[in-house]
């Protein structure tokens, strides 16, 4: 598989501040590659730095194969970018827009036509084309701002929070857009807040925190990554401190706590941790209603690499 | 590549609200107030020039070569100076009362007293300097050849009747009141800024997400910039032409009969109106709202020291900070436009056209270094 992307030892500084330090990343053609981080951490910085919309003080940023600079042209012309604002033209239509947008690549007439009616019935927005954007909902909004950036069928597309604001049904079609381009050949970039979103649609996934790469894999791979394997809750009427301390001390086990007649649990690997602690309770016979026992999220994972204090971007 | 950036640019423009009513709608309205307001001692109806009245104070030995040259002016069927011969008191209640517009003193050395800078105190001033300079010639051919002293006069003669005949051409269908119509022009160039502050916001990756998705396109930058400036120069010019369409064909006032160098002078106005509003879309921190405020209000201002508020504002600016006329453009350019129904010679018109031309070099080149600081990236937050 070639490298769509390959990012070798990014540096930006914005005076004292270090927005990106010392990143490398590698894109494979045909990925759908999740950009996460806490807001600060230098997603977007690295974005702008790949679209060379920044110029950047260290490192080295190469596009299918080539290296990336404003003068770019060949490679630009297969690049698409779904912005992280709304960034169409509020004076033209939805059908102007696609084609203003398409026409900045595509000179021929007749092919952008083509691929206009494309992007416009991709993002369903055939009833709406004589609409000014003014008249568009949060959903149709953001689709006509994904037809304006892959309109010209991109190699790779670039999406920064796409589904910010928006319903579920318009964020479900999305999505499933995202992975009808993917299935086409185009390469993604995707950021989100929305780690449901990049769980079911990304391939593999990146961790950004204080301008570095602070994780990387599929899902499953990192949440091999966290302490935490297993969460059971259990509703328990009563339990005595020593039952709670026999508990915690049973193998896997690192976190207990009881409250509100519930015990919480937190297991660190094994398995089968729920009939351990079934077992203990049927032999020393006590009562317990309903039992929950969870995997760990992406959330969990982010959270727990993260951290769990507020960011603001500094 | 070019006409499609430029075919939407147009498209844009055409359909912001904004920009139709400040540009296109607001000047139709300013000027007809003007009108109505002006009444029909604006409009041209093809009258004669009207005599300028002056008053004559002989001091010491007095002048006969210039007594005769005005006494020759004021004669015939269209005088051009109506003269009152009286004391210097007397003379100086005249022009206080405004019952003459200049004093004019027939001494050895002759010299002028106005207490304005309008259209008759500019032709007074003409006169004065042609006479001095045709007189201190004839002075030095009697020294030196006087042989030819005859033929030197006759010239004289001569060439007071062409100044009085060139002085009526370029003055006759001139109202003082039209510099009020000028001055609305250079507004209009002016507003330019709205289109250039858009335009720019509409370019720069660090100023508006279109901007950062039309950067990454795979187009020269250059082109898309030259695209997108020719759209706002030709969308204010054209604006510019319909109001003078209106003034002279609707409101049938004559803004004289040099119709090229008017519009010459006013697309250098749209380009230094233009680039106004680059440079002030540039300045950094500020709210988009914030700038828009401050090119308001530089443009008002640079309006009212060029005389669309009080028509006089240029002399009083010219009389204490004459540096300020030369680099106001609403003054250079109702400037323009006021020479041109004035002077013969176009020289000043040039001038004053390069002066305009400059400013809008030097206010493009610091929008330029401002916009390429703000890329070096000093300000964006890395997210």
């Amino acid at each position: 598989m070639n490298e769509t992307v390959k990012i070798t030892n990014l540096v930006k500084r914005y005076k004292d501040l270090v927005a990106v330090d010392h990143l490398s990343l590698e894109i494979q053609e045909g990925e759908i590659l999740g950009l996460l981080g806490p807001n600060g951490s230098g997603k977007t910085t690295t974005l702008n730095c790949l679209m060379a919309l920044l110029s950047y003080d260290k490192g080295e940023i190469r596009v299918f194969g080539q290296p990336m600079t404003s003068e770019s042209y060949k490679q630009k012309r297969d690049i698409g970018i779904v912005m992280q604002n709304v960034a169409v033209f509020d004076s033209l239509t939805v059908y102007q827009n696609i084609d203003f947008f398409c026409g900045l690549y595509i000179k021929d007439a007749k092919l952008r036509k083509q691929y206009v009616e494309e992007a416009i019935r991709f993002v369903e927005l055939e009833d709406f084309r004589q609409f000014y954007p003014k008249k568009l909902s949060g959903g149709l909004l953001r689709r006509l701002n994904i037809a304006c950036g892959i309109a010209h069928k991109p190699k790779l597309i670039i999406l920064d929070e796409p589904t910010v604001a928006v319903d579920p049904q318009s964020r479900n079609k999305i999505l499933e857009g995202i992975q009808e381009l993917n299935q086409r050949g185009a390469t993604i970039i995707y950021t989100s807040h929305y780690m449901e979103e990049v769980e079911q649609i990304c391939s593999r996934i990146v961790i950004m925190d204080q301008g570095k790469c602070i994780a990387s894999g599929t899902t499953d791979e990192l949440k091999l990554m966290i302490k935490n394997s297993e969460t059971i809750h259990i509703e328990i009427p009563a339990l005595t401190q020593r039952e709670q301390e026999e508990i915690r001390n049973l193998k896997h086990i690192y976190f207990a706590e009881y409250c509100d007649h519930t015990l919480h649990l937190k297991c660190d690997g094994g398995s089968h941790n729920l009939i351990h602690v079934m077992n203990y309770l049927t032999e020393h016979d006590i009562s317990f209603s309903r039992v929950r026992s969870e995997l760990p999220t992406l959330n969990d994972v982010f959270l727990e690499i993260t951290g769990k204090e507020l960011r603001d971007p500094s | 590549m070019f006409f499609h950036i430029l075919k939407y640019r147009l498209i844009q423009l055409f359909h912001s609200r904004n920009i139709l009513i400040w540009i296109f709608i607001f000047p139709l309205i300013l000027g007809s107030l003007f009108y109505m307001g002006f009444g029909n001692m604006i409009i041209d109806n093809g009258n004669d020039f009207q005599s300028i009245p002056i008053a004559v104070v002989g001091q010491g030995q007095g002048n006969p070569i210039l007594d005769e040259v005005i006494q020759s002016l004021s004669q015939g069927d269209s005088p051009m100076f109506d003269v009152t011969r009286t004391k210097e008191a007397n003379a100086q209640k005249l022009l206080q009362k405004d019952k003459v517009d200049g004093i004019l003193y027939e001494a050895p050395e002759p010299y002028l007293t106005v207490n304005r800078n309008d259209l008759n105190q500019s032709i007074l001033y003409s006169f004065l300097s042609q006479y001095i300079q045709q007189a201190e010639v004839i002075t030095r051919i009697a020294e030196n050849h006087p042989e030819n002293l005859e033929a030197a006069v006759s010239q004289l003669r001569s060439d007071a009747g062409y100044n009085k005949e060139v002085s009526m051409t370029r003055s006759k269908n001139t109202n003082n009141l039209t510099q009020y119509f000028y001055a609305l022009i250079a507004m209009i160039c002016l507003y330019g800024g709205q289109i250039g502050m858009d335009t720019l916001i509409t370019l720069h990756p660090q100023l508006s997400s279109h901007a950062a998705r039309k950067s990454i396109a795979p187009v020269h930058k250059l082109k898309m910039i030259a695209a997108d400036l020719t759209a706002s120069v030709m969308v204010n010019y054209l604006s510019v032409l319909i109001l003078i369409f209106y003034i002279t064909q609707i409101l049938k006032i004559n803004l004289g009969d040099r119709l090229v160098l008017l519009l010459l002078a006013s697309l250098a106005g749209s380009l230094i109106g233009v680039s106004i509003g680059i440079f002030f879309g540039s300045l950094p921190h500020l709210e988009s709202n914030t700038k828009e405020g401050f090119l308001m209000g530089f443009t008002m201002f640079c309006c009212f020291l060029g005389g669309l508020i009080v028509q006089n504002m240029p002399s009083i600016v010219e009389e204490h900070a004459p540096v300020i006329n030369q680099i106001n453009p609403a003054y250079l350019l109702s400037d323009c436009f006021y020479v041109l129904n004035i002077y013969q010679d176009t020289a000043r018109w040039c001038r004053n056209v390069i002066s305009l031309l400059i400013l809008t070099v030097l206010f493009s080149l610091a929008a330029y270094l401002l916009i390429r600081q703000k890329t070096q990236g000093s300000s964006q937050k890395g997210e």
